[in-house]
């Protein structure tokens, strides 16, 4: 009786199965949209003056120059930072800069970057910093104004700010369905940056993940593509030498060393000859698997790190240590497992490596084949360093800090300048 | 038509609860069992195991489950159950309420997830089939819904800058019709 009940019940369940095309899954996106802010060209240029200082909230690159910092705020413009008591660095002056990510410093002028143009600044009075010459669409792959025909600066209208404005949308509309229901998946790359002591002559220092580079009188800049070369023997009057072709290596960095010229792409790592400086000649490559690569070089050794989870969809953590003895012919050294390398700096026998989350690293690289561990600095989230002979600059997820090191690799904090958002 | 099925089954319940006869005192009751999630997705396997005390007509306990819909989730939450209807048609009728774990991954595409279990619930009817002692097997249909939340972060692609990440949330909420069986002790 018991199972001729349950039977029928089971029955009765059975056209329950279809009932699964009657309930609807729902999915809504709630996304922030950047709602872009204009100004026309000349309204932009009118105001790249230097203004009061500003607080810190997305750094990007560093460069210095003598004691003062010159710190990217990522496509907004440049900080300017007195640093000549690294223990207490006085924030100076801002100058906006719509669209700018990379900058370069050669006695009293700066160069830097606003989307597509170069734009040089005198730094001769740091109260009243003003550009002195714009290179039009230099960087063709960051233009975004220069359409068709026009040349009318009033008429061209460029991005200087974004509003922020919350939109719900059905996630099916937008970007697909979104479910996934295990783990793993393609690692994608950040960006990250460092600096390094071993900056060209003729200027201040640059970092690992700098995009200009300054030696003598010439400057070089890296296109995701491309490598153009500048002269600034006039250095209020940089002129375009030309550009060439670097395939499709997707260029990330920049390093100069002597009369080389380092670059690192995210397929590997290129060695330029500018001992002819008008002409960067070819000399060789090391190809790596496809990640972000900073890197930086000695005159035996170049140190590239690869990483995972950030938008070079990288599958590996680790630092490559090149044997370029023989410029023709890179050779592996020895691969040391990282956590999450981003940019390095060296400085005599230390080794500073920014390994991401995990803090700040140093070591005895006088054995580059067998590295020796100093000191482990954990509790920052690092992306970008810089040794000056002494003091290390630290670019951080929450603020610049300043280090003093001695020769056997002890870092004492000297300051830390907070981002604030 | 579902306010008559409503009605029909608080009757029930309210007959039921009256046709209980003697009265005894609370006794510990673990209730084990596997069911089809039935959605418009997939119809995976839901295991759960709820335990508490039996009082009469009622039942109250806590209970945990792993629940593959879409979204892996362990969901942990308050299970009440009323026996309902005369006593040789042992039909009773339960409801679930609370949150979960994600278990889902992180990462999708470069993209990380930061999960946010928010309600789980369900509940519906059943019908119990006693077997020797204490042992039964238990019938259930039901509702379930369960909502989850995600904030995404996804790497903004620009060589050599510093670029804010892209960050949005995401608000899921899953439908199911649940069709479970199983042993209570």
């Amino acid at each position: 009786m018991k199972l001729t009940r349950t039977a029928s019940f089971l029955a009765l369940l059975l056209p329950l199965f279809f009932l699964g095309s009657c309930v609807k899954d729902t999915c809504r996106k709630t996304i922030t949209m950047k709602m872009p802010v204009f100004r026309s060209l000349t309204e932009v240029r009118n105001g790249m003056r230097s203004g009061v200082a500003q607080p810190v909230r997305h750094p990007g690159k560093i460069y210095t120059r003598g004691g003062y910092l010159f710190l990217n705020e990522v496509d907004k413009g440049i900080h300017v930072i007195d640093n000549s008591n690294p223990a207490n660095p006085q924030k100076l002056a801002f100058i906006p800069i719509p669209g700018n990510v990379d900058l370069a410093v050669k006695g009293q002028y700066l160069y830097a970057d606003s989307y597509a143009d170069l734009v040089v600044f005198d730094l001769g009075n740091l109260a009243d910093i003003r550009p002195v010459r714009f290179v039009d669409n230099v960087f063709p792959f960051r233009s975004n104004y220069y359409f068709g025909n026009t040349t009318n600066p009033d008429s061209m209208m460029v991005v200087v700010d974004y509003t922020l404005r919350d939109t719900v949308v059905d996630c099916d509309s937008y970007g697909g369905p979104e479910f996934f229901d295990r783990g793993g998946a393609m690692p994608m790359s950040g960006p990250g940056g460092v600096l390094n002591t071993a900056g060209g002559g003729g200027g201040g220092t640059g970092g690992s993940m700098a995009r200009f580079a300054i030696t003598g009188d010439h400057l070089y800049t890296v296109s995701t593509y491309s490598l153009s070369t500048f002269s600034i023997s006039n250095p209020a009057q940089p002129q375009r030498l030309g550009e060439r072709q670097l395939g499709g290596w997707n260029i990330e960095t920049i390093f100069p060393f002597r009369d080389k010229l380092f670059i690192g792409s995210a397929n590997g790592m290129m060695i330029y000859d500018i001992s002819v400086p008008t002409n960067p000649s070819f000399i060789s490559s090391f190809a790596h698997v496809t990640a972000c690569d900073p890197v930086i070089a000695d005159d035996r050794n170049a140190f590239v790190t690869l990483r995972t989870g950030t938008a070079c969809r990288g599958v590996n953590d680790q630092l490559d240590v090149l044997d370029i003895t023989n410029l023709s012919q890179p050779t592996p050294v020895r691969t040391y497992a990282l956590t999450n390398p981003h940019g390095l700096a060296k400085d005599g026998d230390l080794l500073f490596i920014c390994d991401g989350r995990d803090g700040l690293r140093v070591y005895n690289a006088a054995q580059p084949s067998a590295l020796v561990p100093l000191q482990h600095i954990t509790g920052i989230d690092t992306y970008d360093a810089i040794a000056l002979g002494g003091t290390l600059l630290v670019v951080a997820k929450d603020g610049l800090y300043q280090y003093s090191y001695n020769s056997g690799g002890n870092l004492v904090r000297l300051s830390r300048i907070a981002i604030e958002n | 038509m579902k306010r008559q099925l409503l009605i029909l089954l608080l009757s029930g319940a309210t007959l039921g609860a009256g046709a209980q006869g003697a009265r005894s005192g609370p006794r510990f009751r673990s209730i084990n069992s596997a069911g089809l999630t039935v959605g418009s997705y997939d119809t995976p396997i839901q295991f759960q195991t709820v335990n508490g005390l039996q009082w009469d007509g009622w039942y109250a306990g806590i209970g945990i489950a792993y629940d593959p819909y879409r979204i892996r989730t362990v969901p942990y939450f308050l299970d009440l159950r009323r026996r309902v209807g005369p006593a040789k048609l042992p039909f009773f009728l339960y409801a679930d309420a609370g949150s979960q774990l994600v278990l889902a991954g992180t990462n999708k595409d470069g993209a990380n997830h930061r999960w946010n279990g928010k309600l789980y619930f369900d509940a519906g009817v059943g019908y119990t089939v006693a077997l020797k002692g204490r042992n039964a097997i238990e019938l259930a249909l039901g509702y379930s819904r369960k909502a989850v939340g995600a904030t995404v972060t996804e790497p903004t692609f620009c060589p050599g800058g510093n670029c804010p990440d892209n960050v949005y949330r995401l608000d899921h909420t899953l439908r199911r019709v649940m069709i479970r069986a199983g042993w209570s002790f």
